[in-house]
């Protein structure tokens, strides 16, 4: 049958890929620390019918070819790591990196996943966690007869205790940083885990290594933008439009075809 | 019989090739650095038993006049996509005539379409995993530490300091370059990569495909008509046919 249905059909899918990436965008245009995803799209294989460079009657090469193009597929979906921006929320426990890094969440299985998300809290035995319960690492207690938290742009934590006229280092809070943080894998849940693709993280105080230093009371809002998101949306669903015309075109084709034959 | 069948029906297939191209061009209309296809028809003459007598004509003595048409060429439209901002420090698009080199281990490759990323060794990579070149043919190597800057001509910097100059070659005759998939091209035939000079480099920007919705629906529609026109001829020729052997010679 014809090529041109396939073809088409491989554009009306990857802009169907390109919409749930969208709303998925939109979905989460109020999530803390969420980062945006873009779906990336490449051309598929080309058949070639003729090849550049056959000889003509006069002996010289035929300098273009004939070659089709089989369709579209997505070529990645790339997390883009832009600043979201920040809000101040005045809580002691929200806390936003500015800059690259990421905090380390220990998982219940034992093993670490980041995350941009610094809306943490306290647990009933007074250790950081973030909003899952899930332990911040390095493990840091606070002290129950603590009145004031103050977290440092590098990291340092400290507590002003009952009666006491100075402050009391806790902990220090790291942040870890990868090479390719557009390999991480996001596991939902605001987590990302390291991949192969990632590289093993750099963990550092914040403000080392080109990490980004912490800024207490903030939270990190969403970096999708609504206003480029509904773009997005729009030219995904014209470009959709377009290939079912084709389609459409494709199959009046072969109803002309079919009725050539009385 | 008439032949004249076989050139409607000539006709009718390279509209249908034609829309595989059309089809590619819209499936492509978000791809970033596709570059659009076009075909070129061209008409042939078939029964030509003897070439070296400049009239056309075939073994009984009658000139030659059936026309046939065929797709001949497909060829790439290499006009500058619109840019699109994306901020991202990784997104190169160029303007001008140049195209980045590229290598993974089935060869190099010229490619436009320009997001980039950085692999887990610390080298500049297409989405594929296939490096970006310097200068040198070599991967770009950059710290992770520090932001990644690059300038118009494609010097890379980082922390004030230069680290490499990205390659921008184009071919010397365009008609040679020969699309594989990912919005990639090789060099075919007799053409010669050359260094690119008249370009210029936008971070940030993606360059986005060249594809125009309104031109491929124009086209589209000649090639759907031109496809209806070439089954009515069919249809003609069949009642022609049709007539010659059911009416032709009868009596009352």
């Amino acid at each position: 049958m014809l090529k041109s249905l396939d073809i088409a059909a491989t554009g009306m899918k990857a802009m169907q890929d390109k919409m749930n990436v969208i709303s998925n965008n939109l979905a989460n245009v109020n999530t803390t620390g969420f980062k945006r995803n873009r779906a990336n799209f490449q051309d598929l294989l080309y058949q070639t019918d003729k090849a550049a460079g056959l000889s003509n009657t006069a002996g010289n090469p035929t300098p273009t070819s004939e070659q089709y193009g089989l369709g579209v597929q997505v070529a990645d979906t790339t997390k883009e790591f832009r600043q979201g921006s920040l809000k101040n929320t005045q809580n002691p426990l929200d806390i936003a990196i500015q800059g690259n890094g990421f905090f380390q969440i220990t998982l219940p299985d034992g093993s670490l996943a980041y995350s941009r998300d610094g809306s943490f809290k306290v647990d009933n035995q007074g250790r950081i966690v973030n909003s899952q319960g899930y332990l911040l690492e390095p493990q840091i207690t606070v002290p129950a007869d603590a009145v004031n938290l103050m977290i440092g742009e590098d990291g340092t934590v400290s507590v002003e205790q009952k009666g006491q006229t100075e402050a009391t280092e806790i902990g220090n809070i790291q942040v870890a940083n990868f090479i390719n943080d557009g390999g991480l894998k996001s596991i939902g849940k605001n987590l990302f885990q390291e991949t192969s693709a990632s590289g093993s993280p750099v963990v550092g105080a914040p403000g080392e290594n080109g990490t980004g230093s912490l800024l207490q009371g903030f939270l990190e809002g969403s970096n999708v933008e609504m206003v480029s998101e509904m773009v997005e949306m729009i030219v995904g669903q014209r470009a959709y439009e377009l290939n079912s015309k084709a389609v459409k075109t494709s199959d009046s084709m072969l109803q002309t075809a079919t009725r050539l034959k009385q | 019989m008439s032949n004249g069948i076989y050139v409607a029906a000539s006709a009718s297939i390279a509209a249908e090739k034609n829309l595989a191209t059309v089809a590619n061009n819209l499936a492509n209309v978000n791809t970033a650095g596709f570059k659009k296809d076009r075909s070129v028809f061209a008409e042939f003459l078939a029964d030509y038993k003897n070439d070296v007598v400049n009239e056309k004509m075939d073994e009984n003595g009658v000139i030659q006049d059936k026309h046939f048409v065929s797709v001949d060429d497909t060829f790439t439209d290499f006009s500058n996509g619109s840019l699109k901002k994306t901020s991202n420090p990784l997104d190169l698009a160029i303007s001008g005539d140049a195209f980045f080199k590229v290598r993974n281990q089935t060869g190099t490759f010229l490619q436009r379409g320009g997001n980039f990323a950085i692999s887990s060794d610390g080298h500049i990579v297409a989405k594929d995993g296939s490096d970006l070149l310097d200068v040198s043919e070599k991967p770009v190597v950059v710290d992770p530490q520090f932001s990644i800057h690059i300038d118009e001509k494609g010097g890379v910097w980082q922390n004030k300091q230069k680290i490499a100059d990205l390659k921008f070659v184009s071919c010397d005759d365009k008609r040679w370059l020969q699309k594989v998939d990912k919005t990639r091209f090789v060099v075919a035939g007799k053409g010669k990569e050359i260094d690119a000079s008249d370009f210029s480099v936008h971070q940030g920007f993606i360059e986005q495909s060249n594809v125009n919705a309104v031109a491929e629906m124009v086209e589209m529609i000649k090639l759907n008509r031109h496809f209806d026109t070439a089954s009515k001829a069919i249809h003609s020729y069949q009642d022609m046919d049709n007539a010659a052997i059911n009416k032709v010679g009868r009596i009352g």
